[in-house]
C-alpha cells in the first residue's frame, strides 16, 4: 500500500467518523462541536500515554474513548437539551479552551506538537495495512450502531424533537435525556477518532484540531444531506478527496470551496444530496423484491411533510 | 364609488394549507357602508377566509377584488395601503410596547395627519388616551381588543375586518364593543365581521354568510338568517 | 491601583466594541430572524478593506469610508442568501442560517489568510490610530489612547443613537414589531422583507463604524480575529439572553472590562482563555441567558 494511498484511506475514515459525530446530535438540531475537542484530547492522552508510559494500543484506544464520552457526558448534564447556538458556543469554547492548553504547556510540545508515535508492529506496510483494518472496522461498527438507532424508537423520538419539540415533549419525549445521550455518543466517537488519528499520523499538533477542521466536517454533513447517516458517507471520500487532484495553486484554497459548497447546498438542497425519502424508497425497492416483507408505517415525521 | 358595486368582491377563492382545504370556492360581497357577517363554529375557515382577503395567504384559484382592483396574490402591506385593514383574533396588540407605539403601528403606511388621527382615535375610546404610555401587555382583555380596534383606525382604512372581537370577554365589554363597530359604521367604514357571538352580530349587521368547513352554505339579510330555522337551530341553539 | 484605573479604561474601550457588535448581531437576529454567526468576520474583513484603501491612496478618510462602504455592502449582498432560506421554509430555521452565516465565515476568513498581505497580520498606519502623538491623558502609570477616548465616544453615541432609532422612529417601531412577533406584524401591514432588508443596511452600517473604531483602537488585525470575535459575541449575546439589547450592553461591556483586567496580571495567550473559561462556566450554568430570552422561537 502506498503512502499516499494510506493516508487517503485513513483520514477519510476519520472524517466519515468525525462527521457522523456531529451528524448524531444534529438529530435533535443539534450542532455539537466539542466532539472536535474530544479528538483532540484523546489524540494527545494516546500519545503520552503510549510514549511515557508504553501503553498498548488497544488500552488507550479503549481509554481514549471513554475519556471522550466521559467528558462530553459531564458537559450534556448542562447542555443536553440547550438550544442549538448555545451547543454550539460550548464546542467552539472548548476547542479554543484545548488549543490554548497545548499550545502552551511544555509536555504537548507547544506549537510543533508531540512526533514518535509508536507503529503499532513493526513493520510500516504491515502497520499500515492493519490499521486501515482497524479503522474500517470501527467505522463499520459505528455505522452499524448508528444504523441501528435511526430505526429504533429513540431515532424516532429524535427526529420527532428536530421537527417540533413541543410536539416531542406532549408525546412523553424527555428532549435532556435524548440529548445527553446523543452528546455522550458523539464525544465518545471524538476521542475515539482522536486516538485513531494519532496512530495514523504517528505525530499530532495544534493546527490539526482547528476551526477549519470543523468547517469540513459541516460541509461533509450538510452536502451529503444531514437527515440520514448514508450522506456524509457518500460525501467524506468525495470532498475531503477531490482537492487532492485539484492543482497546487488550488488546493490552498480548499476551505473557501468547502465554504462555497457548504452555502450553494444550503440554498439549493437545503437537506442535501441524500434526503431521507431518497433513502426510504431505496429500502422499499430492497422491500418489495425481497424475502423479507415486514412494512413498516412511514417512520418518521420529517418523511411524512 | 357606486353603490351597486360591491366594495370588496370574492369570487370562487379555494384556498389549501399543505393538503387540507382550508376554504372551498367561496363567493362574497361586501358593499360600500355594510357590516357583514360570516358566521361559523371553529375552524370553519372564516380566519382564513379573513386572512386571505387580507394576503396573508394566496388563494390556489379564484379572485378577490377591492375596490374595483384585483388584490389576490398581492402582499398584506400593499392591500394595508390600499385600505384594507384587520383586527386579528385573540391577543392582537404587540405586548411589550406601548399604547402609543400600538396605534402609530397602525399609521406605519399611512402617515399623514397622525395627529388628527390620534385625536379621532382617543375619542372614540377615551381609556387609550389616559394610558397612551402604558405597555400594551398590561391591558385587560377588553382595553386590548379596544387598542387593536383603535390601532385599525389609524392606517384609516376603507374596510375593517374584525375577527371574533367578542372571544373571551365580559358580556358588558362585549356591548361595548359592538356599539362602536356600529358607530363606525354609521360613519362610513365598511365591515367585514366575523363572530361566535351570533345573535348580537346579526343584531348589527345588514346581511351574513354562514361557513361550513370552507364552504359557504348559506347567505342572506341578517333577519332573514335570524329568523331561518336551520341557523337558529344550529348556532343560536333554539 | 494604577494598573487597575488603566486597565478598567481599557476594558471599557474593548467592551464597547463587543458591545457594537453584540447590538448589530442582536439587531439581525430580532428583525431579520438570522443568527449571524459571521457578523463579527464581516467587519473584520472590512477593516482589511480599510487598510488596502490606506495603503494604496494613503488617504485616511478613504480607508474610513472604503471599511463602512463595505460593511453594509457585504450585509446586502448576503442578505438575499439569508431571506431565500427563511422563504424556503414555512417558519423561520434559525439552525439554517447560522450555518449559512458560518458557511460565509469560512469563505471570508480563508480569503484574509491567503489574499492580503500574504495572510500575515496588518497593521494601521499612526495617521489612523495617532500612536505617534503618544497618549492623550497619561499621569504615571496611567495612559489613555485617543484610540480608547474615540472607541468609548464613538460606541456610546452610537448606542444612544441606536436606541433612539429604536423606541422613537417609525423604522424602529415596525422593528420592534417583528421582534415581538412576525405575523403578527405582517398582518398590521409591517413588510416582513423589506423591513428585514433595512435591518441588514442599518447593522452594516454598525458593522463599518465597528471596523473602523477597531482599526483605530487596536492598530492591527488577523485573519483569525474575525473567529474570534465571532465566538465572543455569540457568547456574549448568548450569556446576556439572545435578542436581549439591553443584557448584551451590559454583558458586552463586562467582558470588556474582565478581559482588560485578566490581561493586566497574565500573559497573553492564557488571558483570553480564562475569560473564555468564564464565558463557558456561565454558559454551562445558564445555557439561556442571565437576563432571559426576548424571543419565543419554537425551534431553539
Amino acid at each position: 500500500m502506498t503512502l499516499t494511498l494510506f493516508y487517503y484511506l485513513a483520514i477519510t475514515a476519520i472524517y466519515i467518523l468525525m462527521s457522523w459525530s456531529v451528524y448524531l446530535p444534529y438529530r435533535i438540531g443539534q450542532l455539537h462541536f466539542m466532539t472536535v475537542a474530544n479528538m483532540a484530547i484523546s489524540a494527545y492522552f494516546s500519545a503520552l500515554m503510549t510514549i511515557h508510559f508504553s501503553w498498548p494500543f488497544p488500552l488507550v484506544l479503549l481509554a481514549g474513548t471513554l475519556l471522550g464520552a466521559l467528558t462530553g457526558f459531564a458537559v450534556s448534564t448542562a447542555v443536553g437539551d440547550a438550544p442549538c447556538f448555545a451547543v454550539v458556543i460550548v464546542g467552539f469554547t472548548f476547542i479554543y479552551l484545548t488549543k490554548t492548553v497545548i499550545e502552551n504547556v511544555e509536555i504537548f510540545g507547544g506549537p510543533l506538537g508531540i512526533f514518535n508515535i509508536p507503529k503499532i508492529i513493526n513493520s510500516s506496510s504491515g502497520n499500515r495495512i492493519l490499521l486501515i483494518i482497524i479503522v474500517y472496522f470501527f467505522v463499520f461498527l459505528t455505522g452499524f450502531f448508528i444504523n441501528r438507532f435511526d430505526r429504533s424508537k429513540l431515532g424516532r423520538a429524535a427526529s420527532t424533537i428536530f421537527v417540533d419539540r413541543n410536539i416531542a415533549v406532549s408525546f412523553g419525549v424527555n428532549p435532556k435525556k435524548i440529548g445527553m445521550f446523543l452528546q455522550t455518543w458523539s464525544s465518545a466517537i471524538g476521542g475515539m477518532s482522536g486516538v485513531l488519528y494519532a496512530f495514523i499520523m504517528r505525530g499530532i499538533s495544534p493546527n490539526h484540531f482547528t476551526f477549519n477542521f470543523i468547517g469540513i466536517c459541516m460541509t461533509i454533513l450538510f452536502v451529503g444531506g444531514y437527515s440520514t447517516m448514508w450522506g456524509t458517507l457518500l460525501a467524506a471520500p468525495i470532498l475531503w478527496g477531490f482537492p487532492l487532484i485539484l492543482p497546487e495553486s488550488l488546493q490552498a484554497w480548499n476551505i473557501v470551496i468547502y465554504g462555497i459548497l457548504l452555502v450553494i447546498i444550503l440554498l439549493l438542497k437545503p437537506e442535501g444530496i441524500i434526503t431521507r425519502v431518497m433513502v426510504q424508497r431505496v429500502e422499499n425497492i430492497r422491500l418489495f423484491s425481497g424475502k423479507k416483507v415486514t412494512p413498516k408505517s412511514p417512520s418518521n415525521k420529517k418523511a411524512a411533510q | 364609488m357606486e353603490r351597486n358595486k360591491p366594495m370588496l368582491k370574492v369570487r370562487n377563492v379555494s384556498v389549501a394549507y399543505g393538503h387540507i382545504t382550508a376554504l372551498n370556492k367561496i363567493n362574497l360581497d361586501v358593499f360600500q357602508g355594510e357590516i357583514i357577517v360570516l358566521i361559523g363554529a371553529n375552524g370553519a375557515g372564516k380566519t382564513s377566509l379573513m386572512e386571505t382577503v387580507l394576503g396573508a395567504h394566496v388563494p390556489e384559484n379564484g379572485e378577490i377584488e377591492f375596490k374595483g382592483k384585483t388584490i389576490q396574490g398581492i402582499s398584506t402591506d400593499k392591500n394595508v395601503r390600499q385600505g384594507l385593514f384587520l383586527v386579528p383574533e385573540g391577543r392582537g396588540v404587540f405586548s411589550t410596547m406601548s399604547v402609543l407605539d400600538n396605534l402609530l403601528l397602525g399609521a406605519h403606511h399611512n402617515r399623514r395627519k397622525t395627529p388628527e388621527k390620534l385625536e379621532l382615535v382617543f375619542d372614540y375610546f377615551p381609556i387609550l388616551s389616559e394610558r397612551q404610555t402604558q405597555i400594551a401587555g398590561t391591558l385587560s382583555g377588553g382595553e386590548r381588543r379596544m387598542l387593536a380596534l383603535a390601532r385599525a383606525l389609524m392606517s384609516s382604512p376603507d374596510m375593517i375586518l374584525v375577527d371574533e372581537p367578542s372571544l373571551g370577554l365580559a358580556p358588558l365589554v362585549v356591548n361595548d364593543i359592538f356599539k362602536i363597530l356600529t358607530r363606525l359604521n354609521r360613519e362610513g367604514y365598511s365591515i367585514l365581521l366575523s363572530e361566535q357571538n351570533i345573535h348580537k352580530a346579526l343584531k348589527i349587521a345588514h346581511r351574513g354568510y354562514v361557513l361550513e368547513t370552507g364552504r359557504i352554505v348559506k347567505s342572506g339579510t341578517a333577519e332573514n338568517l335570524l329568523n331561518d330555522p336551520a341557523v337558529k337551530e344550529a348556532y343560536l341553539g333554539v | 491601583m494604577n494598573v487597575l484605573t488603566a486597565q478598567f479604561f481599557n476594558g471599557l474601550a474593548i467592551g464597547s466594541i463587543y458591545v457594537l457588535l453584540a447590538t448589530g448581531f442582536n439587531l439581525l437576529l430580532l428583525v431579520a430572524r438570522i443568527i449571524h454567526f459571521a457578523f463579527p468576520v464581516a467587519v473584520v474583513f472590512s477593516m482589511y478593506i480599510s487598510w488596502i484603501l490606506i495603503t494604496l491612496t494613503g488617504n485616511v478618510l478613504a480607508g474610513i469610508a472604503g471599511g463602512i462602504v463595505s460593511a453594509v455592502l457585504i450585509n446586502m449582498l448576503t442578505a438575499p442568501m439569508f431571506q431565500h432560506i427563511m422563504n424556503k421554509r414555512e417558519s423561520v430555521d434559525i439552525n439554517t442560517t447560522m450555518v449559512l452565516s458560518m458557511g460565509l465565515g469560512m469563505i471570508i476568513t480563508d480569503i484574509l489568510s491567503h489574499t492580503f498581505n500574504q495572510g500575515f497580520p496588518i497593521a494601521f498606519p499612526d495617521t489612523l490610530t495617532g500612536n505617534d502623538k503618544g497618549a492623550l491623558i497619561s499621569s504615571g502609570l496611567i495612559s489613555i489612547s485617543r484610540g480608547q477616548i474615540l472607541t468609548l465616544a464613538v460606541g456610546v453615541v452610537f448606542v444612544v443613537i441606536l436606541f433612539q432609532l429604536l423606541y422613537k422612529s417609525r423604522i424602529g417601531r415596525a422593528f420592534r414589531a417583528i421582534a415581538e412577533d412576525p405575523n403578527e406584524a405582517k398582518l398590521v401591514g409591517i413588510p416582513l422583507l423589506k423591513t428585514g432588508l433595512k435591518s441588514y443596511a442599518l447593522t452594516g452600517l454598525l458593522g463599518g463604524v465597528t471596523a473602523v473604531l477597531m482599526s483605530v483602537l487596536l492598530g492591527s488585525a488577523s485573519a483569525g480575529l474575525g473567529d474570534q470575535l465571532g465566538h465572543k459575541v455569540l457568547a456574549v449575546s448568548i450569556i446576556a439572553g439572545l435578542g436581549n439589547l439591553t443584557g448584551g450592553l451590559i454583558v458586552g461591556l463586562l467582558l470588556g472590562i474582565l478581559e482588560a483586567l485578566i490581561q493586566g496580571y497574565f500573559a497573553g495567550s492564557w488571558s483570553n482563555a480564562i475569560s473564555f473559561a468564564v464565558m463557558l462556566i456561565v454558559i454551562l450554568a445558564k445555557p439561556r441567558g442571565i437576563f432571559g430570552l426576548k424571543l419565543r422561537f419554537q425551534e431553539i
